[in-house]
């Protein structure tokens, strides 16, 4: 950069390598001066414009850099210079061909535009970073994939396990299935089966009480022998649905052979109910025994005294032995 | 001639010229001279420091103060608002690290464009052959501008600063509707 001393002054302004003194004396200048002022502003770009390209070294670029990027206007002017360069560069005149040798890539790229107009050069430009910004995200996708892919690797052994893993759990769940299947075919039929076996036995149960509401009730009561013994007389508790009343009379051991029986039924210390001849003795795990039958409305809630006697071949009658019971209706 | 209905702003533009344009344009050179102050001087409100050194300048004028030259009034207000407010950082050698260059985005080149093609021909045409070329042949260029323009390279170096500066004032006016 070709500067006088007036310029090199202006650079040390800029620079701030000026003294307190030397810096106001020049700040009254170029504010007096319009000239002053605008050749300062010339400097400036000059200094601007060597940053970006890298001509301003050392201590210098130092102090300049930090100097205008401190501020939103500096960064500004950097940038704009920068857009600039970049436009001049893109429209460099053929005569700056052998500098174009040298010149970078980007630039030699933007020269590629420099024939077309410029809202056609911004187009391009625009296009250009869309193809750079889909670049990009095709190698971070590239990038990304790669990775996942890379994860995949490392853990298809795992996959395949727990492929394998699950083909067993639903070959499990399958078999588990059809067992719940059968086992509910099977709930089925036996619930089919105790559905019939309950109507079934409803069926009975009702058929069971119609039969027994059809058939004479008939209730058979052993009557043990004798009164003299002081014994209790026997309790026979009668249901009203008691239609025949079976006395069982135990034949003492000695009177078992006379051809038949007689009994009468007495009421205790009254008259006589009933009685009944030619009674066989019938056999019993107690030996041979008289059986009487008795309506059950003939007799009350009372005690009562069954004489029984023997009849022999010859028409002789003999005592055998009395009984002696009490009704209870209930 | 100081009336009532003047505003200080007005009075401000009165003194500086009585031709309201170049009244105008002055005021705009002085606003500059401040911008750039306050931005040499690491304040990070530069804008709105110079407007306010304007506005001390313009109350003055209208309290009755004679301010005979304006632009280095203008370096006194300056230089006390940035005394009041900032202290200048003193440049040194110290090893900081280098900040990095940001990279123009693409609606600044989109308003670089629209903005070149604001400029007349002839100022367009100068400021982008002003600044083609790399080292020695960049000075040849320049030197054969000047030529033919029949100018000093100090001269063509001011009206190539001017155009630019206008340009970089439309491209930041352009950037802030991007």
């Amino acid at each position: 950069m070709e500067t006088d001393a007036a310029e090199d002054r202006m650079m040390r302004y800029l620079l701030g390598y000026l003294s307190a003194p030397e810096e106001e004396a020049f700040e009254e200048e170029f504010f007096a001066d319009g000239e002053t002022f605008a050749r300062l502003l010339a400097v400036e770009n000059d200094l601007v414009d060597s940053y970006i390209k890298g001509e301003l070294t050392g201590n210098d670029r130092l102090r300049f850099g930090n100097k205008l990027l401190a501020t939103p206007e500096g960064r500004q002017k950097l940038e704009n210079a920068q857009a600039l360069r970049l436009h001049i560069d893109s429209a460099k005149s053929p005569t700056a061909a052998v500098a174009a040798a040298k010149t970078t890539f980007w630039q030699s790229f933007l020269d590629f535009f420099r024939p077309q107009t410029p809202a056609f050069q911004y187009a391009l430009m625009g296009a250009l970073l869309l193809s750079t910004l889909g670049l990009l995200w095709f190698v971070y996708q590239t990038s990304n994939l790669q990775r996942r892919l890379e994860v995949a690797e490392n853990n298809e052994s795992r996959v395949l396990q727990l492929q394998r893993d699950l083909e067993a759990a639903r070959k499990r769940e399958d078999e588990l299935q059809r067992n719940l299947t059968e086992q509910s075919g099977q709930n089925d039929v036996l619930s089919e089966q105790l559905r019939s076996e309950t109507q079934r036995i409803e069926e009975m149960e009702l058929e069971l009480a119609n039969l027994k509401q059809r058939e004479p009730s008939i209730l058979t009561a052993v009557v043990a022998p004798g009164i003299s013994r002081g014994g209790e007389p026997t309790k026979i508790t009668v249901s009203p649905n008691v239609e025949v009343l079976k006395l069982q009379l135990p034949l003492p051991p000695d009177k078992q052979d006379y051809p038949s029986y007689s009994a009468a039924v007495n009421e205790t210390g009254g008259g006589q109910i009933m009685s009944q001849k030619n009674l066989k003795p019938q056999a019993s795990r107690n030996g041979k025994s008289v059986v009487l039958r008795v309506s059950p409305r003939v007799l009350k809630a009372k005690t009562y005294v069954v004489s029984v006697n023997g009849h022999a071949a010859d028409g002789h009658v003999d005592n055998i032995e009395a009984y002696q019971f009490s009704i209870d209706k209930r | 001639m100081q009336t009532e209905s003047q505003t200080p702003f007005d009075m401000l533009l009165a003194r500086l010229d009585p031709d309201r344009e170049r009244a105008g344009e002055l005021y705009e050179e002085i606003r500059l001279k401040l911008l750039k102050f306050f931005i040499w001087k690491n304040c990070p409100d530069a804008d709105f420091h110079a407007d306010d050194a304007l506005d001390r300048i313009a109350r003055k004028l209208h309290e009755g103060t004679e301010i005979k030259n304006v632009n280095a009034y203008a370096y006194q207000v300056a230089r006390f608002i940035a005394l009041e407010q900032y202290r200048q950082p003193s440049a040194t050698d110290e090893q900081i690290p280098e900040p990095s260059i940001p990279e123009p985005a693409p609606p600044r080149m989109h308003c670089l464009e629209q903005c070149l093609g604001f400029l007349p021909v002839p100022d367009r045409e100068l400021i982008l052959s002003y600044y083609e070329g790399e080292g020695s042949s960049k000075i040849a260029q320049r030197k054969d501008l000047a030529r033919q323009l029949q100018i000093s390279m100090t001269a063509l170096k001011i009206r190539a600063c001017r155009i630019r500066t206008k340009l970089e004032t439309c491209i930041n006016g352009c950037m802030e509707h991007e």
